[in-house]
């Protein structure tokens, strides 16, 4: 791949206008001269590596937040279903405590 | 073998999905049957008084063919009969009304924990989008938070549909001993009806807030599923299209 390849495929990743700036200032003296240094190339791995550390903590953010969203909707759901057995419990108990107030007034 | 990001978000999106569904019939079913319960309590309630005024022991069949003074002793009787059943309600209405205090009280901690989660999570990113701003500097990079804020901009706001509509205090203690006051002071079939129509507004209150935590915890779900993509998404893009750029770059020959 050359230089004005590299160039392109760079140009098409969708970073940021200012990496972009920076990347394609290195580039364009690389292409002036004909070839790239290293260390004009370990600068461009570093912005990239910048901009794909940038991309990560973006999506751990979003995710982050959907756990915490996640775990509310679960703690609603086990909120709604203890009330449920709560309520069960109490209609249980009456039925027995309305057996036995019937059966001992047919008894009495 | 590795899976592609692709591949895993269309998994994650019909994963959410299923997860959605699953917890929207739940609530659904939870809500039928809190309807049924309710309904069957003051079912219990209404029989259980019928059943022990038909018992031997209970007047109530002599009212209207004796003398008042029969009649009156007819009601003493069916007064005493029948409270074991309706004092038994009382004590399931006091009940139904802790049930729905304690779910109150547990939506309520739900909240707090969701706005922690929240404050804990955006200040975790700041940190980390700090420290990649410094780092980034000694490559001419300045302003590598901005484009970070502007995309994240919102997320830490917690969504207006994962807020109960309906959220409230709970009956304090107080309130519950006025209205068991209330109902000590009725007699006979007074005290049974009015019972029944407080296990009735109880039932209603436990419903209003069980189809709003239901409707917060839906919209908590669907906010987290659009997210999930968003980052699977962002991830891509970093995997797939920043990767290749860097290969090209790795490719380049030096001198």
């Amino acid at each position: 791949m050359d230089l004005q390849q590299a160039k392109d495929t760079l140009n098409r990743a969708g970073f940021s206008e200012e990496s972009s700036g920076v990347i394609n200032e290195v580039l364009d003296g690389a292409i002036a001269r004909g070839h790239v240094t290293a260390e004009e190339k370990v600068k461009l791995l570093a912005v990239i590596d910048i901009e794909i550390e940038a991309a990560n903590i973006e999506a751990d953010a979003m995710e982050e937040v959907a756990t915490v969203l996640e775990s509310f909707a679960s703690e609603v759901d086990g909120a709604v279903e203890k009330a449920e057995k709560e309520i069960k419990s109490a209609d249980n108990d009456l039925l027995s405590e309305v057996k036995e107030s019937a059966d001992l007034a047919s008894n009495s | 073998m590795e899976v592609s990001p692709s591949l895993q978000l269309n998994e994650r999106q019909i994963a959410t999905e299923k997860a959605r569904k699953a917890g929207a019939e739940r609530r659904k079913t939870i809500s039928t049957k809190l309807n049924s319960l309710f309904g069957g309590i003051r079912e219990k309630i209404t029989a259980g008084v019928d059943i022990v005024l038909g018992s031997p022991e209970a007047g109530g069949h002599f009212v209207g063919l004796a003398t008042e003074e029969v009649k009156k002793q007819a009601i003493a009787t069916n007064e005493a009969v029948i409270q074991p059943v309706v004092e038994a309600g009382v004590r399931t209405w006091e009940r139904a009304v802790d049930a729905k205090n304690r779910l109150v009280e547990r939506a309520r901690m739900a909240g707090e924990k969701l706005a922690y989660g929240y404050k804990q999570g955006k200040e975790r990113t700041a940190t980390k989008v700090m420290d990649l701003s410094r780092r980034a500097t000694v490559w001419g990079l300045t302003k590598v938070a901005e484009p970070i804020e502007r995309r994240l901009e919102g997320i830490y706001v917690i969504p207006a549909g994962a807020k109960e509509k309906k959220a409230g205090k709970a009956d304090t203690r107080a309130e519950k001993q006025a209205k068991r006051a209330e109902l000590v002071q009725q007699t006979g079939e007074k005290k049974k009806q009015a019972l029944l129509t407080q296990i009735a507004q109880i039932e209603e209150a436990t419903r209003v807030r069980v189809e709003s935590l239901g409707t917060a915890g839906e919209s908590a779900r669907e906010n987290a599923s659009e997210l999930r993509t968003k980052a699977a998404k962002s991830r891509e893009k970093a995997h797939q299209t920043f990767g290749k750029a860097r290969r090209a770059v790795e490719a380049l020959k030096t001198k």
